[in-house]
């Protein structure tokens, strides 16, 4: 399972890779923002098979990002987690409107997000 | 300053740190600076983030380089602290200012009934730093955990309609 990170904090990357890594998913691909991540999805011929995605981030943040995504056919079929602080309801009804999958405001546990991480794997 | 301000951030750093750092934090008696006593705490890194909408103003994070670097180590999983580099620590206090100054934003948009904005976090690093306020005053809450002392810095006001 190749996992796509998009943060453009490299300190929540780190974080987010470790929760992974506990879970037993090492191949994980990082980007700074949503610009960058629609570069490493193409470097990777868009076979990412979840994304984890913080909204707010220079060039692209991460609810343009989720829109990008949702309006390409072939990548509709991939899952969606926002990680963010953005945590008024307004926002997360938004981002599930944009296709967003799932919500996780930061801060979480370890627990939290890997009770996440798994809810959509197992979905 | 209105205390109705203030719980916010003291709450979200608790939060913060409780979950994601796993480090229970007691926040101290609180002080404030003040035209006629604008001495604060000095730090050797700070990480400062604006806020801006119907409350406007800073809050900012100062610690000394040994406690920012064993904060740091506990917040990415790091046993140890010494290995990390300069930019790993910046963009940890940076990290961690953004995420209280969020969990603080949701609360304060709330009760406020209006939305707030918060600016990217910036981080200033030398020795024996100090923040120079624009306006006073400013409120100092000292915060003790078992990694060691930091202090955060709130200037804050209601905005005039």
């Amino acid at each position: 399972m190749k996992i796509l990170l998009v943060d453009d904090s490299a300190t929540m990357r780190k974080i987010q890779r470790n929760v992974l890594s506990q879970m037993g998913y090492e191949d994980v691909v990082e980007a700074e923002n949503g610009e960058h991540a629609i570069h490493q999805m193409k470097v990777h011929d868009f076979a990412i098979d979840l994304i984890l995605c913080d909204w707010n981030m220079p060039k692209m943040n991460g609810i343009d990002f989720v829109r990008k995504i949702r309006s390409v056919e072939n990548l509709r079929k991939i899952p969606i987690i926002m990680v963010t602080t953005e945590a008024e309801q307004k926002k997360v009804i938004e981002a599930l409107q944009a296709g967003a999958k799932a919500y996780v405001v930061k801060p979480f546990t370890p627990e939290i997000l890997k009770g996440k991480i798994q809810s959509i794997i197992d979905s | 300053m209105n205390v109705e301000l203030i719980n916010p951030f003291v709450d979200a750093t608790k939060s913060a740190f409780t979950s994601m750092l796993m480090l229970e934090v007691g926040a101290q008696k609180p002080w404030f600076r003040t035209k006629e006593k604008p001495e604060g705490i000095t730090s050797d890194v700070c990480s400062v983030i604006g806020l801006s909408g119907k409350a406007r103003g800073s809050v900012s994070l100062g610690f000394s380089m040994d406690v920012a670097r064993s904060l740091v180590a506990r917040f990415v999983g790091e046993s140890d602290g010494s290995k990390l580099a300069m930019e790993e620590i910046g963009d940890g206090v940076g990290e961690l200012v953004n995420l209280i100054a969020g969990g603080a934003k949701a609360t304060l948009s709330e009760r406020m009934g209006a939305d707030l904005s918060i600016s990217v976090p910036t981080v200033f690093s030398g020795a024996s730093l100090r923040t120079r306020p624009d306006a006073f005053p400013v409120l100092v809450i000292p915060f003790e955990t078992e990694l060691g002392a930091f202090h955060m810095e709130i200037a804050l006001e209601v905005a005039k309609r």
